[in-house]
């Protein structure tokens, strides 16, 4: 479940870098660059739902722990 | 009674041939008196008393270690009539006498084996604990040998015991103790520890174990050494250059081999000390896992931390990219009917429809006039 999570981050942090790469291009029109700002802010709101999830998730296991 | 005529000689030879019959041997105390070594070899003396004097001649090997004037001393010899020198006593052994000179003797060869490093802490050597083979040298008549005996088969049974039945007081109690010590280095295997023990007594009783030659037989032992005499006060020679010393000859016993019973209890008590110690352990692991969980959770954090920054940093970028955002600079973009972007005038002809793409909002044109110059 972890390790699943840790790849999709890494997923869409690849996508992301990809993105951020290809707006770099001098050559990439407006349209391709619209797109890709489009994905690109797409890619960040699942980075920052991941990571909303992760400390959820954290704060759960720590609530656990302080029980024991 | 008839007069002998004598020549000089033959009345020197008569007269020692009486007297060597008559008292071979003599024991005499005294005061000593113009005592003096000559060429590290021979020994010349007086012993006196309130009303006379008598002179002695002997070798420093009779000497029982330093020797003082004043000093009371008793001296076994041989009454002689020299045919140069006179009469005198050829000495055997000397020995202090009286308690004083007793005390002064063994403080005055204390002083000189202490020089010689014989009583120093770095010679002594840890003795077996506790010792399976043990070579004792005792009177087996004394309370010291019964007591021994009984100490250790009571405290730990099957310890094997060489006994040398020696005297330990008198005259030759120190040349048996030294030749026992000799017998157990020599021909005993495997032996462990050697134990010499009396029971208390009179300085007179307890000299032997001041004498020099005794005291460096001890030191000299190559299987190490016990020595308990029953006395706690003036510890004598022989004590200070064994290995060990005990105060009184059950307490030898003690010293050499542990109380089974009482290290049965002791191992019971080491059990509840073992537990008290695992929950120590356990206490100290449990707070190591809480120090542990501290530093991930910091770790965790930092992480998240990092992660937020680097979410907001590629958000900013991404922001900056947004292709819209340079229309708030004046531009704008134009495309045809078919929404295609056009990037070139040499694309567009005169009275074509295109559509303008503002920062805010749209509008459509026509084209009025093309010019394909830069």
């Amino acid at each position: 479940m972890v390790q699943n999570k840790v790849k999709n981050y890494q997923v869409i942090k690849e996508g992301l870098d990809d993105v951020l790469l290809k707006l770099r291009d001098e050559n990439v029109d407006v349209d391709e660059a619209i797109d890709l700002y489009k994905k690109g802010q797409g890619l960040i709101i699942e980075m920052e739902n991941y990571l909303k999830t992760a400390k959820n998730e954290i704060k759960e296991i720590k609530k656990t722990y302080k029980k024991k | 009674m008839e007069e002998i005529n004598f020549g000089i000689s033959e009345f020197i030879n008569t007269f020692n041939q009486t007297i060597d019959y008559a008292y071979p041997k003599v024991k005499i105390t005294g005061e000593l008196a113009n005592f003096r070594i000559s060429k590290n070899r021979w020994v010349y003396f007086d012993l006196k008393d309130e009303f006379s004097t008598l002179k002695f001649f002997g070798t420093v090997f009779t000497l029982p270690g330093p020797l003082e004037e004043g000093m009371l001393v008793t001296v076994s010899g041989q009454p002689r009539l020299h045919n140069l020198y006179g009469f005198s006593v050829n000495v055997i052994n000397i020995k202090p006498s009286g308690e004083g000179s007793i005390k002064k003797a063994a403080q005055l060869l204390k002083i000189k084996l202490e020089k010689e490093g014989l009583f120093d802490e770095s010679r002594k050597r840890l003795l077996p604990y506790p010792p399976t083979n043990i070579g004792l040298i005792t009177s087996k008549q004394s309370a010291a040998y019964s007591d021994f005996i009984k100490i250790i088969n009571t405290r730990w049974h099957g310890t094997k015991i060489n006994l040398i039945d020696s005297q330990v007081q008198g005259e030759p109690a120190e040349d048996q103790i030294i030749k026992a010590l000799e017998h157990l280095n020599t021909n005993v295997q495997d032996l462990e520890v050697i134990v010499i023990i009396r029971g208390g007594g009179s300085p007179e009783d307890l000299a032997v174990f001041n004498s020099e030659l005794l005291t460096r037989a001890i030191a000299a032992s190559r299987t190490p050494t016990l020595v308990g005499i029953g006395h706690e006060n003036d510890i004598s020679l022989a004590e200070l250059a064994a290995d060990k010393r005990a105060s009184t000859p059950s307490n030898a016993a003690e010293l050499l081999v542990p109380d089974k019973t009482q290290l049965i209890r002791e191992k019971s008590l080491d059990k509840i000390y073992l537990k008290e110690l695992v929950n120590l352990v356990l206490l100290k692991a449990q707070k190591t896992n809480e120090a542990h969980l501290l530093e991930i959770d910091d770790y965790i954090d930092t992480i998240i931390k990092n992660l937020e920054n680097s979410i907001s940093i590629n958000s900013n970028i991404i922001d900056a990219y947004n292709p819209k955002k340079i229309l708030n600079r004046g531009y704008s973009l134009i495309r045809g009917i078919d929404d295609q972007l056009i990037k070139d005038a040499r694309v567009v002809k005169t009275r074509q429809q295109v559509k303008l793409e503002f920062a805010k909002g749209k509008a459509s044109a026509t084209i009025n006039s093309v010019s394909s110059e830069v």
